[in-house]
């Protein structure tokens, strides 16, 4: 009857309003930017008026890239498989490029554990759910290569299992690297008629790749609700009759090291009864029944329930205490 | 009857040649494209203009343009336009002349002092126009080119 869970949600609404890092890329790859001056004068009577020659200069490809990443820290349970790194590659050179897509979580350094990449362990965010979902096409080196023109982006997701035996608060790093096809190197590094339309191609000050990791975090965190109940009857007694109280009590507690994200606690309202207005409260303060700025809502269909939103809940927040009553019918 | 018709046709070729002349422009004008890059003469870092090929956007591209004057004849009210080239912005307080005056352009058609150009806004506002927003400049010499004089003018603009 009690639901208690967490959600990633949080973290896609923060994806989906910051704005994307990419920078303009400026005139494009292959552009012949052309000049002809004007000369006007008097010989004599007469005005003339003559042009030069047509002197032009041919803009290059830069090779630019780079990643960002939706969560930086993604809390997992020790064993859980088919764990989500959500990474965004925007090309920033201003040409069209093709990128090498790698993933690396074994060696990356600085972390305590070695997530295991899920195989295949890159896919494409092809639903644009913004997570890893059923739909989403596996990356296939060389076969579906992301493509992308200047200041284009894609969304990838790097999928890794977490070792059984890891423990609370430890934490494990996948990384993800996109190189231009074209070519890497320092910053100025050229390359030859390699740009696109066989212009030169130069590489950028990301010198044609990026590299960024994401971080898994141990976190065990559980979730107990414990409910309770007393009934009142109209006669001042405790007999559960058509028309008596029930007053609910629901005490929702974290324990473990993590954090349990966007925590949201519903409960429906039990058959042959009806749902009490306004009596909905937590930690003793009054929540009203509407969907608005409070955390409580009642909500009437399908089924009657409540719902409140407990926010990020961790083993130091303490019991969150829901109360609520119906009558009997 | 022969002859004279010989006569006659060199007689207009003379004056096609003489029509051609005096069309030819007196004043010729050259534009190039130069990059400023850091080289090392002699053991000591310098800067050397090189002919600009290919560039990247942000890259500074310096434009000269010379004016000789290939006539007899001296030219008076020279005066060298150029609109800033299309995908470049122009390089605040850039453009130099040797005896000539510097003149703006917002659209190519009219040309005012760089503190008098204005851009008006839908409500009629104005404000003093940015130098990023020139798109044309002029050089108008204060004196006659003589016979085989030449002069350059020259600015940069950024590649966007």
């Amino acid at each position: 009857m009690v639901k208690a869970h967490w959600l990633s949600s949080l973290a896609v609404v923060a994806v989906l309003g910051a704005p994307l890092a990419s920078q303009a890329a400026g005139t494009a790859a292959g552009t012949n930017i052309q000049n002809t001056a004007q000369v006007s004068y008097t010989v004599g009577s007469s005005t003339v008026t003559t042009s030069s020659n047509t002197s032009s200069v041919t803009v290059a490809e830069i090779l630019d890239a780079v990643l960002t990443i939706a969560a930086p820290t993604v809390t997992v349970a020790p064993g859980a498989t088919g764990e989500e790194l959500v990474f965004t590659l925007t090309n920033t050179g201003n040409g069209t490029e093709t990128f090498n897509l790698t993933a690396l979580s074994a060696g990356v350094v600085g972390d305590d554990f070695d997530p295991t990449l899920a195989t295949p362990a890159i896919y494409f965010d092809t639903d644009n759910s913004g997570d890893f979902s059923g739909g989403d096409v596996a990356f296939n080196p060389g076969v579906n290569n992301p493509v992308l023109a200047a200041n284009a982006s894609v969304r990838l997701i790097v999928v890794n299992n977490i070792p059984a035996g890891v423990l609370n608060g430890n934490r494990g790093r996948s990384q993800l690297t996109a190189a231009a096809a074209t070519g890497t190197g320092a910053p100025g590094t050229p390359f030859v008629g390699a740009g696109d339309g066989g212009v030169d191609a130069v590489a950028g000050t990301t010198g044609g790749d990026a590299q960024l990791f994401g971080e898994y975090l141990v976190a065990d965190v559980q979730l107990t609700a414990v409910k309770s109940q007393t009934v009142v009857d109209q006669f001042g007694g405790a007999r559960p009759l058509p028309g008596a109280r029930i007053n609910y009590q629901v005490v929702v507690t974290a324990s473990g090291s993590g954090n349990a994200n966007a925590a949201a606690f519903s409960d429906l309202v039990p058959t042959n009864t009806t749902y009490v207005a306004g009596s909905l409260r937590l930690n003793g303060a009054a929540l009203s029944d509407g969907a608005d700025a409070d955390a409580g809502t009642f909500v009437s269909a399908p089924a009657p329930q409540v719902r409140v939103t407990l926010g990020n809940l961790t083993g130091g927040s303490g019991p969150q205490t829901i109360e609520f009553a119906v009558t009997i019918n | 009857m022969n002859g004279k018709k010989t006569v006659v046709a060199a007689l207009l070729l003379t004056l096609t040649a003489g029509a051609y002349a005096a069309d030819k422009a007196c004043v010729e004008l050259k534009t190039s494209a130069e990059t400023e890059r850091e080289v090392v003469e002699q053991g000591q870092k310098v800067k050397r203009l090189m002919p600009a090929g290919k560039v990247l956007p942000g890259d500074e591209v310096v434009w000269t343009i010379t004016a000789t004057n290939v006539c007899k004849t001296p030219t008076d009210n020279v005066a060298i336009a150029n609109p800033v080239p299309e995908h470049m912005t122009y390089v605040s307080g850039s453009a130099i002349g040797s005896g000539a005056d510097v003149a703006y352009s917002l659209d190519g058609k009219e040309f005012k002092d760089a503190g008098d150009l204005a851009i008006r806004a839908a409500d009629g506002t104005s404000r003093a126009a940015r130098a990023d927003e020139y798109r044309a400049i002029r050089w108008t010499y204060k004196s006659a080119f003589a016979p085989g004089a030449t002069a350059f003018v020259r600015y940069r603009a950024l590649v966007n």
